[in-house]
């Protein structure tokens, strides 16, 4: 039946996705909601080493070090900190969201004056650069007007403030990326683009360990570029202020898409979109941004010149004077044409008789394809139980509806491998290969793979160690 | 925590009926253990399903399901605010399980727009 949840856990809530971007801000968040709000993870183990890391457990990167932002860096830290690492009150202090309080009464009388009253206790606990608001289940069903609430706080005390729709019905990935969007129309401001520099959008503390966040970081310095924001994880105001001057954005999960759509529209910034996890991913991640260092190249020829791979990649950056500038965005060459040739998408497959499924949120799952069809393999398709983007959907990708919908597609005859949580595979019938991968999305994760850096290599090693594993082609992989 | 809701009977199967952001609380930290136990089940109607009535025929249809599958006439149903602010009638749906499937429901009140956070 479909809504009906028998064996897979829940995952995370838009309401939890707007809570981890604001945790790693210097905004506050309100969330009209009658109970309030801890850390994301909190009370679900917390082993640094992983445990139920990676979902069930807080997996580093999640802004809960002892300065209630940055991970434990050492060992002796972690000690420190209490069993598992874990530092309660430290995580707490790493909240920037506080609930509103609503009861029964509210419910008749509007919420308007505990969404207030709530902003005077927030601006005495934080002092927040920015504020966004949000609806839970309840308030949402009175339709608080929490856009009044935002024009009134602004007015009283001349932050940028702004509502974030969502309602507590939809998955973590939705919240994460409307929340985004959000902060970049209150933040944003025209500015002069700054030549090799680049935002990472979407890079969320759910999905997204600390170590990988920094090996991107890594690898996109390494290629010549400087990533001046992050959208999604640990980040100043000042910083995300300063995003509009970027000349490119790299969209690394579904998360950052409506974030960069917005920021191509209203500042003309293209887009590279797909996690730089496998080798070739990372190395046609590197590709495109190099095409972005020749700007004169396309304002010459057009978004539909092909780039010669053997064209020598400048050792300058040209020069990118506004006219310049100008003359390289209305060549063409934005967000829609690089999209076609996103990083991990880019290969034809057809998946009409599929006989690998692999689940989970869309560029990771994308760029596990990619790095499976390197190897040889084929008849590959993405599925997933968030929100996914149809832009980055192969024939036969499906965003799954629910148990059923996951339960049909994995017994299909013709399946032979499935990657997936460990969670899903007790509706799985068949003996098929079952590689267990990591899903920060899950709230009650009972079997969580570990989650791992897949920057570059790493997850084709990854990947390739657990499909050779002693030839055995029926276990499962833990 | 949860477990206990379910009263000692070993034959009872939990389901909660709201929003995903409802089951974000500590009681349901480890609801997946007792979902791939098979003692407890998540229905999330939509905001569509709660505001049409929907979520009345969704939650008979859910537990009859849940029912014939697992072979239990035991039940012990809770929920989130949507239930609350809709004054949904619990002993209406109790008794027409009852009535119709001969199943045994138990409500469990829990509701943070009533009762505030849990401790």
């Amino acid at each position: 039946m479909k809504r009906l949840w028998k064996v897979i856990p829940p995952c995370l809530s838009d309401v939890l996705g707007f809570e981890a971007v604001l945790n790693e801000t210097e905004g506050f968040g309100i969330i009209d909601d009658p109970s309030r709000y801890k850390p994301i993870r909190m009370g679900q183990g917390g082993n640094p080493q992983g445990g139920r890391g990676g979902r069930g457990g807080r997996p580093e990167g999640h802004g809960l070090g002892p300065d209630g932002g940055r991970p434990f860096a050492t060992r002796a830290e972690r000690e420190t900190h209490g069993p598992g690492g874990f530092d309660r009150a430290a995580a707490m202090r790493s909240v920037r969201v506080m609930n509103s309080d609503i009861r029964n009464e509210d419910i008749i009388t509007g919420t308007e004056n505990k969404v207030m009253q709530t902003f005077e206790r927030g601006m005495e606990q934080y002092v927040p650069n920015f504020v966004l608001l949000c609806c839970a289940p309840s308030a949402s069903m009175i339709n608080s007007d929490l856009e009044y609430a935002a024009e009134k706080i602004t007015k009283q005390s001349g932050l940028p403030a702004a509502e974030v729709k969502i309602d507590g019905d939809k998955d973590y990935l939705y919240g994460i990326g409307t929340t985004l969007e959000t902060l970049g129309r209150i933040l944003l401001t025209p500015q002069e683009t700054i030549p090799g520099t680049v935002n990472l959008l979407g890079a969320n503390t759910i999905d997204w360990t600390a170590e990988t966040v920094a090996s991107v970081d890594e690898m996109i310095a390494d290629a010549g570029w400087r990533v001046i924001s992050h959208w999604g994880t640990k980040e100043t105001t000042e910083n995300l202020k300063k995003a509009a001057a970027a000349q490119v954005n790299v969209v690394v999960s579904e998360a950052g898409l409506k974030l960069a759509r917005f920021m191509e529209s209203e500042f003309g910034i293209p887009f590279l979109a797909g996690a730089p996890f496998g080798r070739k991913n990372a190395e046609k991640l590197t590709a495109e941004l190099n095409k972005y260092k020749n700007a004169e190249f396309y304002a010459k020829n057009g978004e539909n010149q092909a780039w010669d791979e053997e064209q020598e990649v400048p050792d300058t950056w040209p020069d990118l004077s506004a006219k310049n500038t100008a003359a390289f965005r209305e060549s063409g060459q934005s967000g829609a044409a690089v999209n076609a040739t996103a990083c991990a998408t880019a290969s034809a497959e057809t998946s009409a008789t599929p006989e690998i499924l692999i689940v989970g949120e869309q560029f990771i799952a994308n760029a596990v394809r990619e790095s499976l069809l390197a190897q040889g393999q084929s008849n590959i398709r993405v599925l997933s139980f968030y929100d996914m983007d149809r832009a980055y959907m192969l024939p036969g990708d499906k965003k799954l509806t629910g148990e059923d919908d996951f339960a049909a597609q994995a017994n299909a005859d013709s399946v032979r491998m499935i990657i997936a949580d460990l969670d899903c595979r007790p509706l799985v019938r068949g003996e098929v290969q079952y590689i267990g991968f990591p899903d920060g999305g899950s709230f009650s994760p009972v079997n969580p793979t570990e989650n791992f850096n897949m920057t570059g290599a790493l997850l084709d090693q990854w990947l390739n160690e657990r499909i050779s594993d002693g030839g055995n082609t029926k276990g499962i992989y833990v | 925590m949860l477990t206990e809701r379910l009263g000692g009977d070993e034959a009872a199967i939990l389901v909660f009926v709201g929003s995903l952001n409802c089951i974000r609380h500590k009681p349901y930290m480890r609801i997946g253990e007792m979902m791939q136990e098979g003692k407890a089940a998540i229905l999330c109607p939509s905001m569509s399903d709660f505001s049409s009535g929907r979520y009345l025929n969704q939650i008979v249809d859910a537990i009859v399901e849940l029912s014939r599958e697992r072979g239990t006439k035991h039940f012990v149903l809770t929920y989130g605010c949507q239930w609350v602010i809709l004054s949904t009638d619990g002993d209406l749906i109790v008794g027409r399980l009852k009535r119709e499937y001969d199943i045994d429901v138990r409500l469990w009140e829990d509701s943070h727009l009533e009762f505030g956070d849990h401790e």
